[in-house]
């Protein structure tokens, strides 16, 4: 089965590029299903494919030798992995792990590039997405210098949710607890007081958003930037 | 490997623990019960609130209690030790 016409691709970047670019990497692109745990990249390892998800969510981690880890960067279908291939990099320091079930395509790394060689409009387009993880990773510090566990949870929800279809989350506290860099517990406990103010409902395996408004309410400021840059960018997400 | 269910007792209530945490044994779910109620403690301070958590209960995957954690353990003994008392 030959590749979707760009008018049905899933992937928000990939649809939001110039009809040429997009032409040029299609007959390249090979379907893939992502299982939770897969890992895309490992950190400081060269990679041969970036991914385009259309369902799931990658999940960017930085680790220490002793595996303390923190989760720096999420992508959905709303871009790509492996950003190192557009920078010059042939290697990572991030490791990139599916962390909710998916599927979409991947590229090969050499026909990503051969294609960018032929149209300068392709490597402007997914550079404007390597520009919103990086505003995506700096509200990250900023929210993780100055928040409480229970507002970057508020934000890490509504960044999962903006990347899922309903309202339904199966997403496990362990996962949350290396995205935040705190116990597990204090995860489970962060999640009891979202629940007492009526914004979720978590059951087991299963965080359901039930007041979105409220959720970036109590963000307090750290979720919004990151999501009107790729509005303003690349398009609207959804 | 096992999982070990870290219940929090509050004064009012227990918040169930649905997930656990997959742990080599149980003084390695202690250390874990430890680290989370500093945490818990921590934030509580800084905000010039009470946590609400008292203790940790950790259970096994069938229920039953191993071992509970009190968060007036888990504070450095500076803090925790009371002044010596005044002889006179």
């Amino acid at each position: 089965m030959a590749n979707p016409s760009q008018s049905y691709v899933r992937n928000c970047l990939l649809s939001a590029l110039p009809a040429e670019a997009y032409e040029l990497l299609r007959p390249h692109l090979e379907p893939c299903a992502f299982p939770k745990g897969d890992v895309l990249i490992r950190a400081d390892e060269p990679f041969t494919h970036v991914h385009f998800l259309d369902r799931g969510i990658g999940s960017m981690i930085v680790a220490t030798p002793d595996s303390r880890r923190v989760e720096v960067g999420i992508f959905g279908r709303d871009g790509m992995s492996g950003i190192g291939a557009l920078l010059g990099a042939s290697r990572m320091a991030q490791q990139t792990v599916i962390q909710m079930a998916g599927d979409g395509h991947r590229l090969e790394v050499a026909a990503l590039q051969a294609a960018i060689a032929q149209a300068p409009a392709l490597h402007h387009k997914l550079l404007n997405f390597v520009q919103t993880l990086m505003t995506q990773a700096s509200f990250t510090a900023l929210s993780n210098a100055n928040q409480l566990v229970e507002e970057r949870l508020a934000r890490w929800l509504l960044m999962c949710h903006d990347r899922t279809e309903g309202d339904a989350l199966h997403i496990t506290h362990e996962f949350l607890s290396i995205m935040l860099a705190v116990q597990r517990p204090s995860v489970t406990s962060a999640l009891h007081v979202l629940e007492g103010n009526g914004f979720i409902r978590g059951t087991r395996g299963t965080i359901t958003i039930l007041d979105r408004g409220a959720l970036v309410e109590f963000a307090d400021g750290a979720y919004g930037a990151p999501e009107d840059e790729y509005r303003r960018l690349i398009g609207e997400p959804n | 490997m096992a999982r070990y269910f870290f219940h929090q007792r509050t004064r009012d209530a227990t918040i169930e623990d649905p997930e656990g945490s997959e742990l080599p044994d149980l003084e390695a779910a202690s250390a874990e019960a430890t680290t989370a109620a500093r945490q818990l403690i921590a934030a509580a301070v800084l905000r010039g609130i009470d946590p609400v958590g008292t203790a940790f209960d950790i259970a096994d995957d069938r229920g039953n209690l191993l071992l509970s954690v009190a968060f007036r353990d888990v504070l450095p003994p500076s803090i925790c030790d009371p002044q010596p008392r005044n002889p006179w």
